[in-house]
């Protein structure tokens, strides 16, 4: 993920403290909640394949067992 | 997702799975379609933990390249998983070379798959999601799930976020077919499961509002800010596809929207992309496991630039029913 770096100013923002709101104020504590936190992402440290296909064929080649996890919805996407 | 949670985040399944070459894939696919490589599963899979003809065949498999299953589980209980893991390791040092190899005639090429219409150059986000319980948000308290999706644009779409000739202080809407794609399919309820889209006449309010903040030499930055509302009451609007409910279930979602970006006028893409969204939920559907969730809630959404490897480049959940002529459909 890229950093983005300068000021991040939002001319009119609502400045009323509502429950949940995004302003420009709120932004960074929201997105740093929202972003998956080390534990989360654990399961992305195993070197996954894409698709089945993919996945038989570096089986073959590598002379190992095909450890398959399939879902409605790509697990490595929305599922 | 609950499996990544409670399966692949356990430190002696990610041990375990450097045994293997681990792999994932989108099972409906699979299950259903009679290309070579879906039937070399399908041939494997029924003879797995789920059997009955129809039945889902989610789940974790071990088998051989040839073939051969091994051992299979769908469970959320790691002890479980690492059961079965292991008793399909054991069985796989049992095989002889013959049983342990691609057959060299097996043909494997799909007709079809949605990965096909990745937009190489184009703007590709990845979207994480996740429950909001509290204001201010305490690290602590968090979901037992949380999701992630993708979203496309071609290069052609990608471009359009800028008008022509983009110059500091240009305010302007993002054209609707863009806001909308995001709208419909992406700001949408899945933290806990695959849901519904909104169909377009679903979204009652919506705005996306694009300002140059910056023009210095090829870099444009933009700040993003906007909001939507939309609700799904009584009949489904998208017709017959894989995703028509079997009954209507009203739900809705109220989003608030700010975000930042640079688009690289030289190289045609953006180079950051960081985009929130604060959403509203209310309401349920037939699979995103609100059953026991208070009627409304709230959501955050973060969108990202997608890095360029294989893992980010899933195709989104509603990428059969997307706004987009340029995603290649099955024969």
């Amino acid at each position: 993920m890229g950093v983005i770096i300068g000021s991040f100013v939002l001319a009119g923002c609502n400045t009323n403290k509502e429950q949940f709101s995004l302003t420009s104020k709120s932004y960074e504590m929201w997105r740093d909640y929202i972003t998956p936190t080390k534990n989360e992402s654990l399961w992305k440290s195993i070197p996954w394949r894409s698709s089945f296909r993919e996945g038989l064929i570096d089986a073959n080649e590598h002379k190992k067992p095909l450890l398959l996890w399939a879902m409605n919805g790509h697990p490595l996407g929305c599922t | 997702m609950a499996g990544r949670r409670f399966v692949w985040s356990d430190p002696r399944i990610i041990e375990v799975a450097e045994q293997f070459i681990p792999t994932t894939d989108e099972v409906w696919r699979l299950q259903r379609v009679q290309d070579s490589d879906a039937i070399f599963f399908q041939e494997m899979a029924n003879k797995g933990h789920y059997r009955t003809a129809g039945q889902t065949r989610q789940g974790i498999y071990v088998c051989s390249p040839n073939g051969k299953l091994l051992s299979s589980i769908n469970s959320l209980n790691a002890d479980d998983v690492l059961k079965s893991i292991k008793s399909g390791l054991e069985k796989w040092n049992g095989l002889s070379v013959s049983e342990r190899q691609l057959p060299t005639d097996q043909k494997l090429k799909p007709s079809h798959r949605w990965e096909n219409s990745y937009p190489d150059q184009g703007l590709v986000l990845t979207s994480a999601n996740a429950d909001l319980f509290t204001d201010p948000p305490v690290q602590d308290i968090r979901g037992d799930r949380s999701n992630l999706d993708h979203v496309w644009f071609s290069k052609s779409e990608a471009r359009q976020w800028l008008q022509d000739d983009p110059q500091e202080g240009d305010i302007y809407e993002l054209p609707d077919h863009l806001a909308n794609r995001l709208f419909c399919f992406h700001l949408v309820d899945n933290v806990r499961g695959q849901t519904l889209p909104f169909a377009p006449q679903e979204i009652k309010k919506s705005n996306l509002q694009i300002e140059v903040q910056e023009r210095h030499q090829s870099n444009v930055r933009i700040t993003i800010r906007g909001h939507s509302e939309a609700v799904a009451k009584g009949e489904w609007l998208l017709g017959q596809n894989d995703w028509t409910p079997t009954y209507p279930l009203d739900h809705s979602m109220k989003t608030e929207i700010l975000g930042k970006a640079t688009f690289d006028l030289t190289l045609n893409r953006f180079t950051e992309f960081e985009m929130l969204a604060i959403g509203k939920r209310y309401g349920k559907t037939e699979n995103n496991s609100r059953r026991n969730s208070p009627d409304e809630s709230y959501i955050g959404f973060l969108f990202t630039l997608a890095e360029d490897q294989a893992l980010e480049k899933i195709a989104p959940a509603f990428v059969d029913v997307y706004n987009a002529d340029w995603i290649i459909k099955p024969f």
